[in-house]
């Protein structure tokens, strides 16, 4: 009878060790793919229960909250719009620069599940994966705001790693283009790192990503929000500078967010 | 060897079922990875092997990782409890604790799952573990 578990339990061992080697082979994965949506059915359900109860502990309701979420939204993007308008017209510059005017492909997604602490995820699982278009590297948005990017795809679900997450790494700079940097990710926090000391940074500036053209993985286009500076943290005896951001959006609450297939202009 | 009625295996299934959904979406621990070693440590029969493998798959599935990766962690856990009870014939809690919550740690840091959420897994595991031991003495009392 032990001999038996014993045998067993080796042979289920094996077994899982063979589907993780076989499973990106197209029988297995157009298999996975179809319990995968069997899965999906009751998820967003689920979610959704978790989201309501973290809005119920700040005495909101979900719809109140979102309401104020996308007034909140819509009035920093305005604030976006007229950083970039006044910029450019100090500039003189061509409006084929200015990110506000920019089209692009959306795939909706709903959020489905998230990885990391319960106020502040460091993933977030969407119910759109490579079947529907989505692939490594793409960006997530949400109106004009990064929710992140793409890590990890399989047929149907897909997994966005957010700003906090301690492997995210992007370049961004403050709306007015006064100060460029890395935006990373700290657990805890986003931090707006190696700006140089010289260039000019105060607390409330938006950061926007810049567009990172030598990253063929990250193909994030310029413009969208990523969160505002909360505290500068400057030592003159030192060559860099960095910030704390604080995102603009809740990724706790937020359930459905847009895939970025590709620019349209 | 005791056999499991229908009823509890259904049982069974709704409850990882169940725990699958939970990790997936509302509370991302190792809940599946702890049950089942648990529930091996109340049954080591192959039913109970395959929900856990099959347990294992659906996890990943729903999480959009590689398939098989939580049934590997899951299933290597329960064969170190079971070679350290088939070698000692014993069913030591803290050597079953020891081993799950080194494998709910890496399994955490690797799924990048909270890494504080273990512990009160790991609480959970030893409450888990005390029902079965009141259980298994029921039981034993009963035969």
């Amino acid at each position: 009878m032990k001999r038996q578990t014993n045998f067993f339990l080796l042979f289920f061992i094996f077994l899982s060790v063979f589907l993780l080697l076989v499973s990106k082979y197209s029988l297995v994965y157009s298999l996975s793919g179809f319990v995968q949506k069997i899965i999906l059915l009751p998820k967003p359900f689920f979610y959704s229960l978790k989201t309501r109860l973290f809005s119920s502990k700040k005495n909101l309701s979900p719809e109140q909250a979102e309401k104020l979420a996308a007034e909140n939204s819509s009035l920093l993007l305005e604030l976006v719009d007229y950083e970039i308008l006044k910029k450019d017209n100090q500039a003189l510059k061509s409006q084929f620069e200015n990110s506000a005017v920019k089209s692009y492909d959306l795939l909706p997604a709903k959020v489905i599940g998230f990885l990391g602490r319960f106020d502040f995820p460091s993933v977030l699982i969407i119910d759109q994966g490579e079947e529907n278009g989505v692939k490594l590297g793409m960006a997530i948005v949400y109106e004009n705001n990064l929710v992140g990017v793409v890590a990890k795809v399989s047929k149907n679900v897909s997994q966005v790693m957010l700003p906090g997450n301690e492997n995210f790494s992007l370049v961004g700079r403050t709306v007015s283009g006064k100060a460029t940097g890395v935006i990373k990710g700290k657990q805890d926090f986003i931090l707006f790192d190696r700006i140089p000391i010289t260039d000019e940074l105060s607390d409330g500036d938006l950061v926007i990503t810049a567009g990172d053209m030598n990253k063929p993985e990250y193909q994030i286009a310029s413009g969208f929000v990523v969160g505002k500076i909360l505290a500068v943290n400057k030592t003159e005896s030192k060559p860099f500078q960095n910030a704390k951001i604080a995102s603009l959006l809740d990724y706790a609450r937020i359930q459905r967010v847009f895939v970025v297939n590709k620019q349209l202009r | 060897m005791k056999k499991i009625s229908s009823i509890k295996i259904i049982f069974l299934i709704l409850i990882l079922l169940l725990l699958v959904l939970f990790e997936t979406t509302i509370a991302p621990i190792p809940l599946v990875l702890l049950f089942s070693t648990l529930l091996f440590f109340w049954d080591d029969s192959r039913l109970v092997l395959f929900l856990i493998f099959l347990s294992g798959l659906l996890l990943d599935l729903g999480k959009g990782d590689a398939i098989g990766l939580t049934s590997l962690f899951s299933l290597t856990s329960v064969f170190l409890v079971y070679q350290y009870q088939r070698i000692f014939e014993t069913r030591g809690v803290f050597f079953i604790g020891a081993i799950m919550f080194l494998s709910s740690f890496l399994y955490a840091r690797l799924e990048g799952y909270n890494i504080w959420y273990i512990v009160y897994a790991v609480i959970a595991y030893f409450l888990g573990a005390f029902i079965v031991k009141i259980l298994g003495r029921k039981n034993s009392a009963k035969i």
